[in-house]
């Protein structure tokens, strides 16, 4: 049980602090967080829209964050790198931000929700989809989903191709949830075949040997054994001459 | 047997739209606790429309009430003026709010609170699945949606976290609902 309790508390303790790192660089476009152990410390990436945000001035920002790190976190010497956010408009968890914003600042669901669907497949996308719910008029619950391309719920190609990001809009009915879905432009689906053509890739390949002809490899091979050791044991039998056999 | 639908939300289409449903389903319906003036005069259109609520009527009711113990059967009508639909969505999961807002306040000598499962659903729905108890239906016996999902078009999708029953291979869902998912903007 003090094991398992160690993996739980360890995983709490990162939830915490990728939600700590969520609220305190929420302007300069949170993209994710990786937290790696090392043997020197602890190594966190952060992925953001505008790294010089999370920087600020002389480094300032940065260096309160580590602290904060440190010892709200009981983090081991904690190492924060910065990574810009190649093209944010395939960051699921910016993508997801952008929307609770311009929720938030009164834009109707389905225009925020088919837009924000439009600009991640014109960034190159392979799908994506777009979850928002709550009270999206009126004081009933309800969940809309905006879905474009190609999207994977489950399984190997889930986990690898698919990207995820939460954000939340505290609207006047009430808060509503939104999450988006986004399939990497380079993902490489189960069932897509791609043939190779004869003068790039294809190579001669040797015809597989049979089981006869490796039968008579095998035997020859024996033969070849069998000669060595007669003429070894011929030229023991002459004394004082101990030559080099070919073999 | 008469339907009391026991007003507890705003105005809005989507209500109105249920309510004109529970016209269809019952004929001697009830509209209680409509302070609105606009609802009110929609309503006695239709049916008859009462300031007061329901909690006030000292009548043998059976009280529709996801919180209550007991399953309605068809035998519950026997004994009773009509029945109550206290009706309050809002959220994916049920508040209790029913409880709060008329179980809690009734009489509960005069009441008697029953539950139709433990799907959340709409207020004509409720109404409906009544409706079939009332006729000799057992409550195990109706098929209901868990998440309906109302595909519109290949990109677009609302996925209501509500029961509806499956009558024949068909969702039972309120006329004009699926006009005012789709909306306009």
């Amino acid at each position: 049980m003090v094991s398992e309790r160690k993996f739980i508390s360890e995983n709490v303790r990162r939830v915490l602090l990728k939600e700590h790192i969520r609220k305190e660089v929420e302007r300069a476009g949170f993209g994710g967080l990786e937290i790696q152990r090392t043997p020197m410390g602890t190594r966190v990436t952060l992925i953001a829209e505008r790294p010089g945000m999370v920087i600020g001035k002389d480094g300032r920002a940065i260096k309160n964050l580590t602290e904060t790190i440190e010892k709200k976190f009981a983090f081991d010497n904690p190492q924060i790198e910065v990574e810009e956010v190649k093209n944010p408009n395939l960051n699921a968890n910016i993508m997801a931000r952008k929307l609770a914003d311009s929720l938030e600042r009164g834009w109707k669901f389905r225009r925020a929700g088919h837009s924000t669907v439009q600009k991640i497949m014109e960034a190159g996308a392979k799908g994506c989809q777009v979850i928002i719910a709550g009270k999206l008029t009126g004081e009933r619950h309800r969940t809309a989903k905006f879905t474009a391309g190609h999207i994977k719920h489950s399984g190997e190609t889930a986990s690898i191709w698919m990207e995820k990001g939460y954000a939340t809009a505290l609207t006047k009915p009430g808060i509503l949830g939104v999450k988006v879905l986004i399939m990497n432009p380079d993902a490489k689906l189960p069932d897509e075949i791609r043939i190779l053509t004869a003068e790039k890739g294809m190579e001669e390949k040797k015809p597989e040997k049979t089981e006869e002809k490796k039968k008579e490899e095998k035997k020859e091979e024996v033969k070849k054994a069998s000669n060595i050791i007669k003429k070894l044991k011929k030229k023991i039998k002459e004394p004082g001459v101990l030559e080099e056999v070919e073999v | 047997m008469r339907l009391i639908v026991e007003n507890l939300e705003k105005y809005s289409e989507w209500v109105i739209l249920e309510y004109r449903h529970c016209a269809l389903i019952w004929e001697n319906l009830l509209f209680t606790n409509v302070k609105d003036k606009n609802m009110e005069s929609f309503l006695s259109e239709f049916a008859e429309v009462n300031h007061e609520s329901v909690t006030e009527m000292n009548k043998k009711l059976i009280v529709l009430d996801p919180a209550a113990k007991k399953e309605l059967i068809t035998s519950d009508f026997s004994n009773v003026d009509g029945i109550v639909v206290g009706g309050i969505l809002g959220y994916d999961k049920p508040k209790g709010r029913t409880k709060k807002h008329i179980t809690d306040k009734s009489d509960k000598k005069t009441i008697l609170p029953r539950n139709l499962g433990k799907k959340q659903m709409p207020i004509d729905i409720a109404a409906f699945v009544a409706k079939m108890i009332y006729l000799g239906e057992k409550i195990e016996n109706i098929e209901l949606t868990d998440q309906l999902e109302i595909k519109f078009d290949d990109e677009y999708s609302v996925v209501l976290p509500y029961a509806y029953p499956v009558i024949d291979n068909k969702v039972i869902v309120t006329p004009g609902l699926i006009g005012y998912l789709r909306g306009k903007d």
